[in-house]
């Protein structure tokens, strides 16, 4: 459906982002995810037809709309928006604002497809007031009725979020994702915030230096990052060194542990092994104990950073009631499903 | 959905367009070709004062030197002086008072004291001469009661002409420096009591030296405003640059020594109009605290502050209101006759073409500078609204010169052809449109702009990838966005055209006598009553874009 293929893309003589490709089927919904400046927006935008390619093309639909010798204008390519300050048009209703991308549809038409549109977005009966009169979420909301209403063939949604309360934010991210998949849309997702990714998006590219580092599913990226950048941006966790010792093992100071090869690792070989939080298992008859060094309470849970003897740290997620105080000795366990190394 | 078709029809629709840095250079040559004719109505005035500048005729300078310059020189330093002070006497203590304190009547003065704008200096000019001068009611009234009133001071000496001025213009440095004020904050000053500073202190070295950019930029357009003023002046026999330039076309015809006049008058305009835009960048605002607590006057301090507001109002606007009000009551019976609806009319149809003319030159402006962001165009758009700073005397040489030379030009093409006459451009209303769209280009523009500049390049991006080309765009959502910014532009400039007096005057096309003309001709012959009628008008049209301001400062 969407087909990013190997585009570069500068401002002037500065290269933002260099031969980055990604794709997306029919219907679902992709996510740039990366820190702000690593070039994310730029590549949305050259998809909406606001940035021009230097190199590579892509292609919607099997149509080529961007390569660096011509390029669709944004208003022929079929692809809606979602602005993160959503760009309401002030000086028009809800209904208005809904309808702006219908004006070539027969008024009857369109009108139907602004009701169905209020009812889709939760908006119903509202399509009267003005933006002006509405909270963020619903603002939000409008926007992306706004860009669904002509039947994009893709939409694009950059940092929709950002401008709303967190609370509010997990809610709208799980409602956005409803609707979009209710629509059948086919979507790119701009954010710095895995949660969101995590919570909307089908296909997750981290994104860091103008280059998409990995281009999988959210569970994936978080069990089996394709690198360290990648590991380390993901989630919470640390990587304990360790040493390969056999065809399935890995030696590390918590024990031995057996279950995926560390690929390109000889036996003997060095490793940096990734200890995620939820491996690390309070358990009071464990021979192994940590010092707590820090503790974190997040409700359900505490995160407490724990020192070994060796004196690396690791994180581990314990259910507080779980409550001891820094300082204390506590016993540990490792449990680990998927055993993510890398060379050193 | 295969077919690409689409691409070739979106490609045909629309220029293909190459890579960015070719885009954006063939783009910023559009934004020249919109930008460069308005502003070369401005330039090539301004050019061809300045040049007579570059080319002295030494008769004529020796001349002015003997006879001219050494009076205008002294005069206009004396004015720049003494409106500086004036204005800055004034405006700054009203603007703190009415934005940081409290007293009685305070939300009353906060817009009040902004009325005397709608007042033209030449009003105040001969509405004050009349009620200071010997036989006017207040020295009459003295010599009633005390049989004397020789102590009274001249109002028509040089300190007549200053006070004139201060009334005239303090409200640009009271608008500014509260503004100032209104920004900062309190924060600002409670930093520097907690540091051991008392309030006193604290006013002359937090608050003020805060607000000076504001207050250094109320002042220099106070100063343009004195620079431009031909009729307060000429009322006063007070002769400035502006005067000489008139007298030198209209009561000598020499054109040349008026240039050579007018070219001086705009090297010290420059200067004024570079210290203007100096300290506009440095004009930052303050984040708005979030209390606005005022300071509470307390005992008789409270009664002086209002005392001093009122003051100031009377003098400044409700006591000449109140005389133009008697005056024109008695003359009204005799002197409006059937020729004021023509004053009248003409005012109107003037005001109302440049009002046209400007407001659409200002959307073609704002919109150039906008979509095409060329570094020239941004330049061009600067140098465009220059004119704010030129007087309008300077600008009627200007104007007139290139026109006289365009129509020799005409004649003797269009002679063999049959043409008689001596003029083709020559007295025509296009003259007077010309002077007055130079002068008053930013006016129309500021607006226009300020609304432009809301619209954000996402909401545009949002009508492009809605399918909206950038012409639909610009009728479906630029246009209805600037409607409010446009309103504004065509109402100041249609009062700010009433008002003017000198454009008006030395480049009116045969017949056309407006009212400023109407008010020009009375008080040169010293009619001051007769002279009121006409400025009632004036002055009540005048009154319209205050109270617009008015409510727009309310609200902020």
């Amino acid at each position: 459906m969407l087909n990013v293929q190997d585009i570069t893309l500068r401002y002037g003589a500065k290269t933002i982002v260099e031969a980055l490709s990604f794709h997306l089927a029919e219907g679902e919904i992709g996510c740039l995810l990366g820190a702000s400046g690593c070039g994310k927006t730029t590549v949305l935008r050259a998809i909406a037809g606001f940035e021009p390619v230097a190199h590579g093309r892509i292609v919607l639909a099997g149509v080529t709309v961007a390569e660096s010798v011509a390029s669709v204008p944004p208003e022929a390519r079929q692809i809606g928006m979602v602005f993160q300050d959503y760009a309401l048009f002030p000086h028009l209703s809800i209904a208005g604002n809904i309808g702006f991308g219908l004006s070539r549809m027969p008024r009857a038409e369109r009108d139907a497809r602004v009701a169905e549109l209020l009812v889709l977005v939760g908006l119903d009966g509202q399509g009267g007031r003005y933006p002006h009169e509405l909270s963020g979420g619903q603002q939000q909301r409008v926007a992306l009725a706004r860009a669904l209403a002509p039947r994009p063939r893709l939409l694009l949604l950059d940092e929709p979020f950002s401008n709303l309360d967190v609370e509010l934010r997990e809610r709208l991210a799980q409602d956005v994702r409803a609707i979009l998949k209710a629509a059948g849309t086919t979507a790119v997702l701009v954010t710095h915030d895995q949660h969101e990714a995590f919570a909307v998006a089908d296909m997750v590219g981290v994104m860091a230096g103008g280059q998409i580092r990995q281009w999988a599913s959210p569970y994936q990226l978080y069990h089996e990052p394709a690198d360290r950048f990648v590991a380390d941006f993901i989630g919470e966790g640390v990587f304990l060194p360790g040493r390969v010792t056999g065809s399935q093992c890995v030696e590390i100071e918590l024990g031995q542990i057996c279950r995926i090869v560390p690929i390109h690792c000889c036996p003997d070989c060095e490793v940096d092994v990734l200890i995620r939080p939820d491996d690390i298992q309070h358990d009071d008859a464990s021979p192994i104990q940590a010092r707590v060094v820090a503790k974190a309470f997040r409700g359900a849970e505490f995160l407490y950073t724990l020192e070994l003897a060796s004196g690396n740290r690791v994180l581990s997620l314990v259910p507080s009631h779980h409550n001891h105080a820094i300082g204390e000795m506590i016993g540990i366990q490792a449990e680990i499903d998927h055993v993510i190394a890398f060379a050193r | 959905m295969t077919d690409s078709s689409l691409t070739e029809a979106a490609i045909l629709a629309e220029p293909v367009l190459p890579a960015r840095a070719q885009r954006h250079d063939r783009r910023a040559w559009r934004g020249v070709l919109y930008a460069l004719p308005i502003a070369l109505l401005t330039l090539i005035p301004l050019a061809v004062v300045l040049a007579s500048f570059l080319d002295p005729q030494p008769q004529i300078w020796s001349h002015l030197a003997h006879y001219v310059l050494p009076g205008v020189l002294r005069n206009t330093a004396i004015l720049m002086v003494g409106v500086t002070v004036g204005v800055l006497l004034l405006g700054v203590p009203l603007a703190w008072l009415t934005a940081v304190c409290e007293f009685p009547g305070r939300r009353f003065f906060a817009w009040a004291l902004m009325l005397p704008l709608a007042m033209p200096a030449y009003v105040l000019a001969f509405v004050q001469i009349g009620l200071l001068d010997f036989t006017g009611p207040v020295q009459t009234w003295l010599r009633e009661v005390l049989g004397d009133s020789s102590g009274f001071p001249n109002i028509r000496g040089t300190g007549g002409v200053v006070l004139v001025l201060s009334l005239a213009f303090y409200p640009y440095v009271y608008l500014l420096a509260r503004n100032a004020f209104a920004t900062q904050g309190k924060r600002a000053l409670e930093a520097a009591q907690m540091l051991g500073v008392s309030r006193r202190a604290a006013f002359f070295r937090v608050a003020i030296p805060m607000a000076r950019p504001w207050i250094i930029a109320g002042v220099t357009l106070a100063l343009m405003e004195t620079l431009a003023d031909f009729g307060a002046v000429s009322i006063f026999n007070f002769d400035t640059f502006t005067t000489a330039i008139y007298k030198a076309w209209f009561a000598l015809f020499n054109l040349p020594a008026a240039s050579q006049l007018a070219s001086l008058l705009v090297l010290f305009v420059l200067v004024l109009a570079v210290i203007e835009q100096r300290v506009r960048g440095a004009r930052h605002y303050h984040v708005r605290s979030g209390h606005a607590e005022r300071i509470a006057l307390i005992g008789a301090t409270r009664w002086w502050a209002s005392i001093w507001c009122l003051l100031v109002l009377l003098v400044a606007f409700v006591i000449p209101l109140i005389q133009l009000l008697l005056w024109v009551k008695g003359v009204w019976a005799d002197d409006f006759d059937d020729r004021y609806p023509a004053f009248i009319g003409r005012s109107i149809l003037l005001a109302a073409m440049a009002a046209a003319l400007l407001g659409l030159l200002a959307l073609v402006l704002a919109y150039a500078r906008r979509r095409y962001q060329g570094r020239t165009t941004q330049w061009l758009t600067r140098l465009a609204i220059l004119g704010y700073a030129v007087p309008g005397t300077v600008l009627a040489v200007g104007v007139f010169i290139p026109v006289a030379w365009l129509d020799n030009i005409l004649l003797a093409a269009l002679q063999p052809l049959g043409f008689e006459g001596f003029q083709v451009l020559k007295g025509t209303v296009a003259v007077m449109l010309l002077a007055l769209a130079a002068r008053f280009m930013a006016v129309a523009f500021q607006p226009v702009d300020t609304a432009m500049q809301r619209i954000t390049r996402n909401q545009e991006e949002a009508a492009r990838s809605l399918g909206l080309n950038s012409r639909q765009a610009l009728l479906r959502l630029h246009l209805p966005l600037l409607r409010g910014g446009l309103f504004t532009a065509l109402l100041m400039v249609f009062v700010d055209v009433m008002k003017e007096m000198p454009i008006t005057l030395m480049t009116r096309a045969f017949g056309w006598d407006t009212l400023a003309v109407r008010v020009f001709e009375m008080t040169s012959e010293g009619m001051w009553d007769r002279a009121a009628l006409p400025s009632l008008f004036i002055v009540l049209a005048g009154l319209l874009p205050v109270f617009l301001l008015i409510r727009h400062s309310e609200r902020h």
